[in-house]
C-alpha cells in the first residue's frame, strides 16, 4: 500500500500515518498478518524524525490493529481486530458530534449526512481507497 | 615508457571528463543543479540553457586538460611525469565544481524569483518495499573470496618463486622505483588488496538495497518500478565489475612468480579499469538517477496529479551535501550525479565513508614498516 503524507496538511503526520494504515487495513490493501516496514525504516522513508513514526505505531498496536514482535517486526494484526465497544461508540459519537453540529449549520439534512457515510463504506467495500 | 602515460592520460580524462559534463542530464527531472523543482520545469528554455552552458564549459575544461596532457606527455621530461595525472584530474574536477557552484546558485535564485515548486507537496511510500528484492544477495560476493583465496594459496605454495626483492611501485619508464625485502605480507599484499575491494563492494551493495525509497509522489507506482530496476541493475553491475577487480588483482602474483614482463599486471589490472569505466558510462545512461530514464510500462490507471516533491534544499549543503539529522536514513540518491550518497547527520555514515580510507592508509602504512 502506498502512503501518502501531505506536508501541508494541519494534521499531525503521525495523525496520517495511523489513518492511513487503519485505512488500509479496512479496505484490504493490507492483509492481515502482512508485514510493515520497521519504525527505522519507514521513517527514512519518509525522510521524518524515528518518534514520529513509533507514535503512530504505539497508538496503532493500542487499538489492536498492529502487532509488534521482536522478531518479525510490525505486522498487521493477523487476528480478529477488538470489536468496537462502549468506548469506541463513545468516541466515535465524540468525534462525529462536531461535524454533525457543522452539517445542520449548513442545512444538511440527517439523510443527506448518512448518505454520505454509505458512499464512504462503499468505497471501501470495494477497496477503493488507499489501494 | 611515454606511451604509458598517453593511454592513462586517455583512460583516465576522456571517461571522467564524459561522466562530469553529463550529469545534469542524468539527475531525476525534479532536480536542476542540486535544486529541487516540479517536473514540468525541466524543459524550460533558462533552465535547458543552464545545462547547455554547463555542459560546454565542463566538456571544454576536460579537453583542455587532455591536451595540455599530451603536450606535456610529448614535449616535456622527467618527474612532472608522477603529478601530471593527479594534476590534471584535479584541475577538471575544479572546474566542474565551479561550473556547478554557479548554476547552483542561479537556480536558487530562479526559483526564489519564479517558484519552481509547488506548495503541494506529498511524501509517498510503499508499505510493501522491504518485502522487493532490492539488491543482489551478498552470496554472489562469495566467488570474489574464492579468487582471493586461490590467489593466497598460490603465494605461499610458490612462495619460493618470488624474487628476492618486491617491487612496490614502477616509475612511468617502466623501471622499479621503489623496492622491499621479500616477505610473506610483501607477497600477500594483492591478496590483501583483493579482501579490501570485497569489503568495499559488500558495503555497496549493502548501501544500494537499504538506501531509502524516493518516490515520485505524482507518479508513485511508475518510479517505484523504475527505482527497484535502477538498483537491481547496478548491484548486478558491483558484483561483476568487482569480480573483475579481484581477479586483475591476482595477476599481479603471477607475474612476479613467473617472472613475466610488469606490462602484464598493468595491462591486467586497466583492462578491468577500462571495462568497468565504461560499464560505468553506459549503465549511467541508461538507467539516469533513480532510474528515471529505464522505459518501464506505464501502470494503468495512475493519473499525473502534479503533486511536488518535498522541498528539503535546507538539508542539501551547496546543494550535493545532506545533512538532516531528523531523517534516519544513512544512505539515499544523490541529488546531483547518478548513485548514492549519505546522510552526513549521521554518525554511521562517517564511518562507512571513512573507516574503509583508515584502513587502506593503515594497510599501506603497516606494509612499509
Amino acid at each position: 500500500m502506498l502512503i501518502r503524507i501531505d506536508l501541508q496538511s494541519d494534521e499531525p503526520i503521525y495523525q496520517q500515518l495511523f489513518n492511513q494504515i487503519v485505512e488500509g487495513i479496512a479496505s484490504g490493501a493490507l492483509q492481515p498478518g502482512e508485514t510493515l516496514p520497521s519504525v527505522r525504516s519507514l521513517a527514512a522513508d519518509l525522510g521524518i524524525n524515528l518518534h514520529t513514526v513509533g507514535k503512530a505505531y504505539t497508538h496503532l498496536k493500542q487499538e489492536g490493529y498492529i502487532q509488534i514482535h521482536r522478531q518479525k517486526g510490525a505486522l498487521v494484526q493477523p487476528g480478529p481486530i477488538p470489536e468496537a465497544d462502549g468506548a469506541f461508540f463513545g468516541k466515535l459519537e465524540k468525534r462525529l458530534r462536531p461535524l454533525v453540529a457543522e452539517a445542520i449549520c449548513r442545512g444538511v439534512d440527517e439523510r443527506r449526512f448518512c448518505e454520505v457515510c454509505g458512499r464512504l463504506y462503499q468505497q471501501f467495500g470495494k477497496g477503493g481507497i488507499g489501494a | 615508457m611515454k606511451g604509458l602515460l598517453t593511454v592513462m592520460l586517455f583512460v583516465t580524462l576522456v571517461p571522467l571528463g564524459v561522466i562530469v559534463t553529463a550529469i545534469p542530464f542524468l539527475t531525476r527531472r525534479t532536480e536542476s543543479f542540486g535544486v529541487s523543482i516540479d517536473e514540468r520545469h525541466w524543459h524550460d528554455p533558462e533552465i535547458r540553457g543552464m545545462r547547455r552552458v554547463y555542459a560546454l564549459g565542463t566538456g571544454s575544461a576536460a579537453v583542455l586538460a587532455l591536451m595540455a596532457g599530451l603536450a606535456a606527455a610529448a614535449f616535456l621530461d622527467g618527474n612532472i611525469f608522477v603529478w601530471l595525472l593527479p594534476a590534471l584530474t584535479g584541475v577538471m574536477l575544479v572546474a566542474q565544481a565551479v561550473f556547478y557552484l554557479r548554476f547552483h546558485f542561479r537556480m536558487k535564485a530562479l526559483k526564489e524569483r519564479r517558484g519552481l515548486l509547488s506548495p503541494e507537496q506529498q511524501i509517498v511510500a510503499d508499505t510493501a518495499f522491504h518485502r522487493e528484492k532490492r539488491a543482489l544477495s551478498n552470496r554472489w560476493l562469495l566467488p570474489h573470496l574464492a579468487v582471493a583465496l586461490a590467489t593466497a594459496a598460490f603465494c605461499l605454495i610458490f612462495y619460493d618463486r618470488f624474487p628476492e626483492h618486491l617491487v612496490m611501485q614502477y616509475d612511468l619508464q617502466g623501471n622499479p622505483a621503489r623496492t622491499v625485502d621479500k616477505s610473506y605480507s610483501g607477497v600477500l599484499m594483492p591478496v590483501i588488496l583483493q579482501l579490501f575491494l570485497v569489503l568495499m563492494f559488500w558495503i555497496t551493495n549493502y548501501m544500494i538495497a537499504s538506501s531509502k525509497q524516493q518516490l515520485d509522489p505524482s507518479r508513485p507506482h511508475r518510479s517505484l518500478r523504475q527505482n527497484l530496476a535502477f538498483r537491481r541493475r547496478w548491484s548486478a553491475f558491483m558484483m561483476i565489475a568487482g569480480f573483475l577487480m579481484v581477479l586483475s588483482f591476482a595477476v599481479i602474483p603471477l607475474q612476479l612468480a613467473f617472472q613475466w614482463p610488469a606490462s602484464a599486471a598493468v595491462a591486467a589490472v586497466l583492462t578491468a579499469s577500462m571495462f568497468i569505466v565504461l560499464g560505468v558510462i553506459v549503465l549511467a545512461v541508461t538507467t539516469g538517477q533513480g532510474g528515471s530514464r529505464i522505459r518501464v510500462r506505464e501502470p494503468a490507471g495512475e493519473p499525473v496529479d502534479g503533486r511536488g516533491n518535498r522541498d528539503d534544499d535546507r538539508h542539501w549543503k551547496l546543494g550535493v551535501f545532506y545533512f538532516n539529522p531528523d531523517d534516519p536514513a544513512i544512505f539515499l540518491e544523490k541529488r546531483f550525479g547518478v548513485g548514492w550518497t549519505v546522510n552526513w547527520a549521521r554518525p554511521v555514515a562517517w564511518a562507512l565513508v571513512f573507516g574503509p580510507l583508515v584502513l587502506i592508509i593503515v594497510i599501506v602504512i603497516s606494509l612499509e614498516m
